[in-house]
Protein backbone atom coordinates (compact mmCIF):
# COMPACT_ATOMS: atom_id res chain seq x y z
CA UNK A 1 0.00 0.00 0.00
CA UNK A 2 1.23 3.43 -0.70
CA UNK A 3 0.37 6.67 1.30
CA UNK A 4 0.66 9.68 -0.29
CA UNK A 5 2.25 12.66 1.62
CA UNK A 6 3.24 14.59 -0.70
CA UNK A 7 0.63 16.77 -2.46
CA UNK A 8 2.78 19.67 -2.01
CA UNK A 9 3.42 18.61 -5.94
CA UNK A 10 0.04 17.42 -6.66
CA UNK A 11 -2.55 16.40 -4.64
CA UNK A 12 -3.23 12.61 -5.49
CA UNK A 13 -5.78 11.08 -5.25
CA UNK A 14 -8.05 13.33 -7.15
CA UNK A 15 -11.31 13.48 -5.96
CA UNK A 16 -14.34 11.20 -7.80
CA UNK A 17 -16.03 14.13 -8.69
CA UNK A 18 -12.74 15.75 -10.78
CA UNK A 19 -12.23 12.25 -12.07
CA UNK A 20 -15.68 12.00 -13.38
CA UNK A 21 -15.41 15.66 -14.63
CA UNK A 22 -12.41 14.40 -16.72
CA UNK A 23 -13.89 11.60 -18.21
CA UNK A 24 -16.56 13.34 -18.72
CA UNK A 25 -14.57 15.59 -20.96
CA UNK A 26 -12.52 13.47 -22.94
CA UNK A 27 -16.19 11.80 -24.35
CA UNK A 28 -18.03 14.98 -24.96
CA UNK A 29 -15.71 17.83 -25.16
CA UNK A 30 -14.05 19.10 -28.69
CA UNK A 31 -11.97 22.04 -28.75
CA UNK A 32 -13.06 25.50 -27.61
CA UNK A 33 -13.97 28.55 -29.70
CA UNK A 34 -12.98 27.50 -32.95
CA UNK A 35 -16.20 26.93 -34.69
CA UNK A 36 -19.96 27.37 -34.88
CA UNK A 37 -21.12 23.86 -34.43
CA UNK A 38 -23.18 22.16 -31.52
CA UNK A 39 -19.65 20.32 -30.03
CA UNK A 40 -17.26 23.36 -29.99
CA UNK A 41 -20.09 25.68 -28.65
CA UNK A 42 -20.78 23.07 -25.80
CA UNK A 43 -16.99 22.75 -24.86
CA UNK A 44 -16.90 26.76 -25.03
CA UNK A 45 -19.33 26.75 -22.58
CA UNK A 46 -17.41 24.21 -20.33
CA UNK A 47 -14.42 26.82 -20.69
CA UNK A 48 -16.33 29.64 -19.60
CA UNK A 49 -18.20 28.08 -17.03
CA UNK A 50 -14.58 27.35 -15.63
CA UNK A 51 -13.42 31.19 -15.88
CA UNK A 52 -16.51 32.00 -14.33
CA UNK A 53 -15.66 29.33 -11.35
CA UNK A 54 -12.21 30.43 -10.99
CA UNK A 55 -12.94 34.51 -11.46
CA UNK A 56 -15.65 33.79 -8.41
CA UNK A 57 -13.10 32.01 -6.49
CA UNK A 58 -10.25 34.79 -6.30
CA UNK A 59 -12.59 37.91 -6.75
CA UNK A 60 -11.30 38.91 -10.44
CA UNK A 61 -13.44 39.09 -13.73
CA UNK A 62 -13.68 35.59 -15.84
CA UNK A 63 -12.11 37.56 -18.74
CA UNK A 64 -9.18 37.69 -16.55
CA UNK A 65 -8.73 34.16 -15.86
CA UNK A 66 -6.21 32.78 -18.03
CA UNK A 67 -5.31 29.07 -18.70
CA UNK A 68 -2.11 27.72 -18.71
CA UNK A 69 -0.03 24.64 -18.50
CA UNK A 70 0.81 25.00 -14.93
CA UNK A 71 1.94 27.38 -12.31
CA UNK A 72 5.51 27.98 -13.85
CA UNK A 73 4.28 28.72 -16.86
CA UNK A 74 1.41 30.97 -15.33
CA UNK A 75 4.98 32.98 -13.80
CA UNK A 76 6.88 33.08 -16.76
CA UNK A 77 4.60 34.78 -18.30
CA UNK A 78 3.94 36.98 -15.85
CA UNK A 79 7.49 37.70 -15.26
CA UNK A 80 8.85 38.30 -18.56
CA UNK A 81 6.05 40.07 -19.52
CA UNK A 82 6.54 42.96 -16.45
CA UNK A 83 10.20 42.61 -17.40
CA UNK A 84 9.69 43.64 -21.10
CA UNK A 85 10.14 47.56 -19.68
CA UNK A 86 13.01 46.45 -17.90
CA UNK A 87 13.74 47.84 -14.30
CA UNK A 88 14.02 46.25 -10.90
CA UNK A 89 12.38 43.15 -9.41
CA UNK A 90 12.00 42.32 -5.65
CA UNK A 91 11.31 38.51 -4.80
CA UNK A 92 11.45 36.61 -1.48
CA UNK A 93 14.29 34.48 -0.20
CA UNK A 94 12.06 31.37 -0.39
CA UNK A 95 11.05 31.42 -4.10
CA UNK A 96 10.74 28.48 -5.64
CA UNK A 97 12.61 28.25 -9.05
CA UNK A 98 9.40 28.84 -11.49
CA UNK A 99 10.32 32.58 -9.95
CA UNK A 100 14.21 32.76 -9.71
CA UNK A 101 14.82 31.09 -12.76
CA UNK A 102 12.85 33.44 -14.86
CA UNK A 103 14.56 36.14 -13.04
CA UNK A 104 17.47 35.73 -12.96
CA UNK A 105 17.71 34.61 -16.68
CA UNK A 106 16.06 38.44 -17.75
CA UNK A 107 19.20 39.69 -15.07
CA UNK A 108 21.70 37.82 -17.04
CA UNK A 109 20.32 39.30 -20.18
CA UNK A 110 21.00 42.49 -18.81
CA UNK A 111 17.32 43.11 -19.07
CA UNK A 112 16.62 43.63 -15.63
CA UNK A 113 17.81 44.25 -12.20
CA UNK A 114 16.67 42.34 -8.58
CA UNK A 115 16.84 41.92 -5.14
CA UNK A 116 16.05 39.00 -2.91
CA UNK A 117 14.05 40.41 0.18
CA UNK A 118 14.84 38.00 3.31
CA UNK A 119 11.33 36.70 4.92
CA UNK A 120 11.96 36.49 8.18
CA UNK A 121 10.45 35.22 11.49
CA UNK A 122 7.74 37.98 12.05
CA UNK A 123 4.93 39.18 9.12
CA UNK A 124 6.46 42.83 10.34
CA UNK A 125 9.84 42.11 9.64
CA UNK A 126 9.17 40.45 6.53
CA UNK A 127 7.14 43.18 5.43
CA UNK A 128 10.35 46.29 6.55
CA UNK A 129 12.24 43.09 4.23
CA UNK A 130 10.22 44.37 1.04
CA UNK A 131 9.94 47.99 1.66
CA UNK A 132 13.53 48.71 2.24
CA UNK A 133 14.66 47.15 -1.33
CA UNK A 134 11.72 49.43 -3.30
CA UNK A 135 13.46 51.60 -5.70
CA UNK A 136 12.43 54.13 -7.99
CA UNK A 137 12.75 52.06 -10.69
CA UNK A 138 11.06 49.03 -8.78
CA UNK A 139 8.27 47.72 -11.89
CA UNK A 140 7.15 44.54 -9.73
CA UNK A 141 6.98 42.39 -6.34
CA UNK A 142 7.07 38.86 -7.10
CA UNK A 143 6.60 36.65 -3.92
CA UNK A 144 5.12 33.31 -3.30
CA UNK A 145 2.03 33.28 -0.91
CA UNK A 146 3.80 30.41 1.14
CA UNK A 147 7.49 28.41 0.77
CA UNK A 148 6.44 25.03 -0.62
CA UNK A 149 9.48 23.93 1.66
CA UNK A 150 8.64 24.46 4.89
CA UNK A 151 5.11 26.51 4.40
CA UNK A 152 5.79 29.40 6.15
CA UNK A 153 3.51 31.67 5.14
CA UNK A 154 4.24 35.19 3.81
CA UNK A 155 2.00 38.88 4.76
CA UNK A 156 0.77 38.89 1.03
CA UNK A 157 -1.95 41.37 2.07
CA UNK A 158 0.27 43.81 3.86
CA UNK A 159 3.32 43.36 0.80
CA UNK A 160 -0.18 43.72 -1.64
CA UNK A 161 -0.95 47.56 0.35
CA UNK A 162 2.70 48.71 -0.20
CA UNK A 163 2.76 47.52 -3.60
CA UNK A 164 -0.12 49.40 -4.16
CA UNK A 165 0.80 52.30 -2.31
CA UNK A 166 3.68 52.33 -4.54
CA UNK A 167 2.44 52.07 -7.64
CA UNK A 168 4.29 48.72 -8.16
CA UNK A 169 3.08 45.12 -9.57
CA UNK A 170 2.29 41.89 -7.10
CA UNK A 171 2.74 38.82 -9.00
CA UNK A 172 1.91 36.13 -6.20
CA UNK A 173 2.68 32.34 -6.56
CA UNK A 174 -0.37 31.18 -4.76
CA UNK A 175 0.68 27.60 -5.14
CA UNK A 176 0.56 26.14 -1.66
CA UNK A 177 -1.65 28.66 -0.49
CA UNK A 178 -4.69 28.60 -3.20
CA UNK A 179 -7.59 26.28 -2.11
CA UNK A 180 -7.17 26.29 1.20
CA UNK A 181 -6.89 29.73 2.72
CA UNK A 182 -9.21 32.83 1.26
CA UNK A 183 -7.08 34.57 -1.97
CA UNK A 184 -8.54 37.30 -3.57
CA UNK A 185 -7.33 39.90 -5.97
CA UNK A 186 -8.69 42.45 -3.61
CA UNK A 187 -5.75 41.28 -1.33
CA UNK A 188 -3.59 43.70 -3.20
CA UNK A 189 -2.66 41.33 -5.49
CA UNK A 190 -1.90 42.21 -8.84
CA UNK A 191 -1.41 38.99 -10.89
CA UNK A 192 -2.06 35.37 -9.38
CA UNK A 193 0.05 32.61 -10.27
CA UNK A 194 -1.50 29.07 -9.28
CA UNK A 195 -1.84 25.35 -10.24
CA UNK A 196 -5.31 23.64 -11.40
CA UNK A 197 -3.50 20.63 -9.56
CA UNK A 198 -2.68 21.29 -6.03
CA UNK A 199 -4.79 23.23 -4.07
CA UNK A 200 -7.61 23.10 -6.32
CA UNK A 201 -7.69 19.41 -7.08
CA UNK A 202 -7.45 19.28 -11.00
CA UNK A 203 -5.32 17.39 -13.11
CA UNK A 204 -1.52 18.04 -13.70
CA UNK A 205 -1.21 20.31 -16.92
CA UNK A 206 -3.73 22.95 -15.53
CA UNK A 207 -2.71 26.16 -14.33
CA UNK A 208 -4.22 29.47 -14.17
CA UNK A 209 -3.13 33.24 -14.31
CA UNK A 210 -5.59 35.86 -13.28
CA UNK A 211 -5.29 39.61 -13.50
CA UNK A 212 -7.08 42.55 -12.49
CA UNK A 213 -5.93 44.56 -15.65
CA UNK A 214 -4.20 47.45 -14.51
CA UNK A 215 -0.86 45.85 -15.33
CA UNK A 216 -0.97 44.18 -19.12
CA UNK A 217 0.82 41.84 -20.11
CA UNK A 218 2.25 41.47 -24.00
CA UNK A 219 2.19 37.36 -25.09
CA UNK A 220 4.50 35.44 -24.88
CA UNK A 221 3.64 33.21 -27.61
CA UNK A 222 1.21 33.89 -30.49
CA UNK A 223 -0.73 31.87 -32.25
CA UNK A 224 -4.60 30.56 -33.05
CA UNK A 225 -6.79 32.09 -30.28
CA UNK A 226 -10.20 31.15 -32.67
CA UNK A 227 -11.27 35.26 -33.29
CA UNK A 228 -9.71 38.09 -35.69
CA UNK A 229 -7.95 35.42 -37.52
CA UNK A 230 -6.73 37.68 -41.04
CA UNK A 231 -4.97 40.17 -38.39
CA UNK A 232 -0.91 37.76 -38.07
CA UNK A 233 -1.10 39.80 -34.92
CA UNK A 234 -1.70 38.07 -31.20
CA UNK A 235 -5.29 39.82 -30.39
CA UNK A 236 -4.54 42.29 -27.21
CA UNK A 237 -7.99 41.37 -25.50
CA UNK A 238 -7.79 38.99 -22.25
CA UNK A 239 -7.66 36.19 -22.23
CA UNK A 240 -6.55 35.77 -26.04
CA UNK A 241 -3.81 37.69 -25.83
CA UNK A 242 -2.11 35.05 -23.58
CA UNK A 243 -3.76 32.27 -24.27
CA UNK A 244 -3.47 30.78 -28.01
CA UNK A 245 -3.46 27.13 -29.74
CA UNK A 246 -5.35 24.40 -28.31
CA UNK A 247 -6.77 24.66 -24.37
CA UNK A 248 -6.68 21.47 -22.24
CA UNK A 249 -10.62 20.79 -21.99
CA UNK A 250 -9.96 18.08 -19.76
CA UNK A 251 -7.65 19.77 -18.03
CA UNK A 252 -10.11 22.76 -17.28
CA UNK A 253 -13.31 20.88 -16.80
CA UNK A 254 -10.90 18.82 -13.96
CA UNK A 255 -10.56 22.40 -12.26
CA UNK A 256 -14.02 23.39 -12.90
CA UNK A 257 -14.76 20.61 -10.37
CA UNK A 258 -11.80 20.77 -8.21
CA UNK A 259 -12.88 24.06 -7.41
CA UNK A 260 -16.59 22.64 -6.78
CA UNK A 261 -14.87 20.32 -4.69
CA UNK A 262 -13.26 22.75 -2.27
CA UNK A 263 -16.02 25.13 -2.37
CA UNK A 264 -18.64 22.07 -1.00
CA UNK A 265 -15.92 20.73 1.58
CA UNK A 266 -14.81 24.12 2.41
CA UNK A 267 -11.88 25.60 2.40
CA UNK A 268 -11.68 26.36 6.41
CA UNK A 269 -12.44 22.81 6.81
CA UNK A 270 -9.75 21.53 4.48
CA UNK A 271 -6.80 23.73 6.12
CA UNK A 272 -7.85 22.97 9.71
CA UNK A 273 -7.75 18.73 8.76
CA UNK A 274 -4.63 19.15 7.04
CA UNK A 275 -3.19 21.75 9.82
CA UNK A 276 -4.09 18.98 12.49
CA UNK A 277 -2.05 16.53 10.64
CA UNK A 278 0.45 18.98 10.28
CA UNK A 279 0.42 19.28 14.46
CA UNK A 280 -0.12 15.62 14.64
CA UNK A 281 3.57 14.42 13.12
CA UNK A 282 5.21 17.29 14.75
CA UNK A 283 4.79 15.75 18.13
CA UNK A 284 5.98 12.83 17.08
CA UNK A 285 8.29 14.24 15.85
CA UNK A 286 9.58 16.06 18.51
CA UNK A 287 9.95 13.24 20.61
CA UNK A 288 12.47 11.79 18.34
CA UNK A 289 16.30 12.15 19.00
CA UNK A 290 18.32 13.24 15.80
CA UNK A 291 14.72 14.61 14.34
CA UNK A 292 14.76 18.62 13.47
CA UNK A 293 11.39 20.03 12.14
CA UNK A 294 11.60 23.32 9.86
CA UNK A 295 10.07 25.53 11.78
CA UNK A 296 10.13 28.64 13.49
CA UNK A 297 8.51 29.39 16.88
CA UNK A 298 6.38 32.86 15.64
CA UNK A 299 6.04 32.03 11.74
CA UNK A 300 3.04 31.53 10.61
CA UNK A 301 2.59 27.76 8.15
CA UNK A 302 0.46 26.36 5.62
CA UNK A 303 0.08 22.68 6.11
CA UNK A 304 3.64 21.40 5.26
CA UNK A 305 6.16 20.26 7.14
CA UNK A 306 9.81 19.93 6.34
CA UNK A 307 12.51 18.02 8.75
CA UNK A 308 15.89 16.62 8.65
CA UNK A 309 17.43 13.24 10.17
CA UNK A 310 20.67 13.50 11.95
CA UNK A 311 23.14 11.92 9.83
CA UNK A 312 21.12 10.77 7.04
CA UNK A 313 20.63 12.55 4.16
CA UNK A 314 17.00 13.59 2.88
CA UNK A 315 16.55 11.67 -0.03
CA UNK A 316 17.73 8.11 1.85
CA UNK A 317 15.75 9.08 4.34
CA UNK A 318 12.58 9.82 2.19
CA UNK A 319 14.01 6.73 -0.34
CA UNK A 320 13.66 4.22 2.73
CA UNK A 321 10.41 5.45 4.16
CA UNK A 322 8.76 4.98 0.36
CA UNK A 323 10.23 1.36 1.01
CA UNK A 324 7.87 1.51 3.76
CA UNK A 325 5.04 2.85 1.51
CA UNK A 326 4.83 6.23 2.58
CA UNK A 327 6.01 8.69 -0.42
CA UNK A 328 7.26 11.96 0.85
CA UNK A 329 9.37 14.21 -1.20
CA UNK A 330 13.33 15.25 -0.78
CA UNK A 331 15.65 17.24 -1.33
CA UNK A 332 15.74 20.77 -2.15
CA UNK A 333 12.11 21.05 -3.48
CA UNK A 334 13.27 23.35 -6.66
CA UNK A 335 13.50 25.92 -4.19
CA UNK A 336 17.26 26.30 -3.19
CA UNK A 337 16.76 30.38 -2.11
CA UNK A 338 14.84 28.35 0.45
CA UNK A 339 17.37 25.68 1.84
CA UNK A 340 19.83 28.28 1.65
CA UNK A 341 17.60 30.87 3.57
CA UNK A 342 17.04 27.71 6.02
CA UNK A 343 20.76 26.42 6.57
CA UNK A 344 19.79 23.01 4.91
CA UNK A 345 22.29 23.19 2.31
CA UNK A 346 21.36 19.15 2.30
CA UNK A 347 18.04 19.77 2.01
CA UNK A 348 14.64 18.46 4.04
CA UNK A 349 12.49 15.81 3.71
CA UNK A 350 8.59 17.36 2.99
CA UNK A 351 5.36 16.11 4.43
CA UNK A 352 2.41 18.04 3.06
CA UNK A 353 -1.23 16.23 3.61
CA UNK A 354 -4.05 17.19 1.14
CA UNK A 355 -7.82 16.57 2.13
CA UNK A 356 -7.99 12.85 1.91
CA UNK A 357 -4.90 11.95 4.36
CA UNK A 358 -5.34 10.51 7.27
CA UNK A 359 -4.19 10.74 11.25
CA UNK A 360 -3.78 7.34 11.79
CA UNK A 361 -1.81 6.83 8.53
CA UNK A 362 0.57 10.52 9.98
CA UNK A 363 0.84 8.20 13.31
CA UNK A 364 2.19 5.40 11.47
CA UNK A 365 4.25 7.57 9.40
CA UNK A 366 6.08 9.21 12.41
CA UNK A 367 6.60 5.54 13.81
CA UNK A 368 8.68 4.31 10.17
CA UNK A 369 10.22 7.94 10.94
CA UNK A 370 11.49 6.73 14.94
CA UNK A 371 12.48 3.58 12.88
CA UNK A 372 15.27 5.47 10.97
CA UNK A 373 16.37 6.98 13.65
CA UNK A 374 17.40 4.25 16.17
CA UNK A 375 18.92 2.19 13.07
CA UNK B 1 -35.81 44.23 -33.02
CA UNK B 2 -32.99 42.65 -33.02
CA UNK B 3 -29.29 44.31 -32.41
CA UNK B 4 -26.98 41.96 -33.94
CA UNK B 5 -23.32 43.05 -31.73
CA UNK B 6 -20.15 42.16 -33.37
CA UNK B 7 -17.21 40.99 -30.35
CA UNK B 8 -13.86 40.52 -30.01
CA UNK B 9 -13.78 36.88 -28.77
CA UNK B 10 -15.86 34.21 -27.83
CA UNK B 11 -14.64 34.55 -23.96
CA UNK B 12 -16.04 38.16 -23.92
CA UNK B 13 -19.19 37.36 -26.25
CA UNK B 14 -20.15 35.16 -23.37
CA UNK B 15 -19.17 37.71 -20.56
CA UNK B 16 -21.64 39.83 -22.97
CA UNK B 17 -24.06 37.06 -22.87
CA UNK B 18 -24.60 36.70 -19.06
CA UNK B 19 -25.01 40.35 -18.52
CA UNK B 20 -27.13 41.24 -21.07
CA UNK B 21 -29.15 38.41 -20.16
CA UNK B 22 -29.25 39.47 -16.08
CA UNK B 23 -30.70 43.00 -17.67
CA UNK B 24 -33.73 40.99 -19.16
CA UNK B 25 -32.17 41.16 -22.85
CA UNK B 26 -32.55 37.91 -24.35
CA UNK B 27 -29.14 36.68 -26.78
CA UNK B 28 -27.97 34.17 -29.11
CA UNK B 29 -24.11 33.64 -29.38
CA UNK B 30 -23.22 32.89 -33.12
CA UNK B 31 -20.24 32.79 -34.65
CA UNK B 32 -19.52 35.28 -37.78
CA UNK B 33 -16.63 35.70 -40.46
CA UNK B 34 -16.06 39.58 -41.39
CA UNK B 35 -13.41 41.54 -42.29
CA UNK B 36 -10.90 40.45 -39.52
CA UNK B 37 -11.66 36.88 -39.93
CA UNK B 38 -13.09 34.66 -37.51
CA UNK B 39 -15.29 36.29 -34.56
CA UNK B 40 -18.40 35.70 -32.44
CA UNK B 41 -21.70 38.11 -32.00
CA UNK B 42 -24.42 38.42 -30.19
CA UNK B 43 -27.85 38.36 -31.63
CA UNK B 44 -29.77 40.26 -29.09
CA UNK B 45 -33.55 41.58 -28.11
CA UNK B 46 -33.54 45.19 -28.18
CA UNK B 47 -31.71 48.03 -29.48
CA UNK B 48 -28.45 48.32 -30.18
CA UNK B 49 -28.67 51.79 -28.32
CA UNK B 50 -28.84 50.11 -25.45
CA UNK B 51 -27.07 47.06 -26.13
CA UNK B 52 -23.89 49.13 -26.65
CA UNK B 53 -24.87 51.62 -23.33
CA UNK B 54 -24.67 48.75 -21.09
CA UNK B 55 -21.67 46.95 -22.58
CA UNK B 56 -19.57 49.92 -22.47
CA UNK B 57 -20.56 50.57 -18.91
CA UNK B 58 -19.00 46.48 -18.20
CA UNK B 59 -16.28 47.39 -20.11
CA UNK B 60 -16.75 44.83 -22.81
CA UNK B 61 -15.26 46.38 -26.47
CA UNK B 62 -17.74 45.67 -29.62
CA UNK B 63 -16.19 45.53 -32.94
CA UNK B 64 -19.39 46.25 -34.26
CA UNK B 65 -23.30 46.85 -33.98
CA UNK B 66 -26.29 46.33 -36.77
CA UNK B 67 -29.89 46.62 -36.08
CA UNK B 68 -32.43 44.61 -37.96
CA UNK B 69 -36.21 44.80 -37.59
CA UNK B 70 -38.66 47.48 -37.42
CA UNK B 71 -37.87 50.10 -35.85
CA UNK B 72 -33.93 50.04 -37.36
Amino acid sequence: MMINFDNAATTFPKPASVRIAAEKAIVRYGNAGRGGHPIAARTSELVYAAREAAADFFGAQPDQVVFTLNCTHALNLAIQGIAQEGGHLIISSLEHNSVLRPVYALAKQGRIRYSIAPVKETAAETLQSFSERIRPDTRAVICTLASNVTGQVLPWREIGALCQKRNICMIADGAQVCGMRPVSLSDGINILCLPGHKGLYGLTGTGLLISDGKFPLPPLMQGGSGSRSRSPEQPAEMPDALECGTLNIAGIASVRAGLAFVKKRGMQAIYEHENMLCRLLIAQLSQIPGVTVCRLPHADYMPIVSFCLDGMPSEEAAAALGKQGFCLRAGLHCAPLAHHSMGTAEGTVRFSPSAFSRAEDVASLGRAVRSLCVQ
Amino acid sequence: MICKAGMASDTLARKAQRILTARGYPCELFRSTGKEGCGFGLAVAGSCERVEAILRKEGIPLRSLQSEGMGG
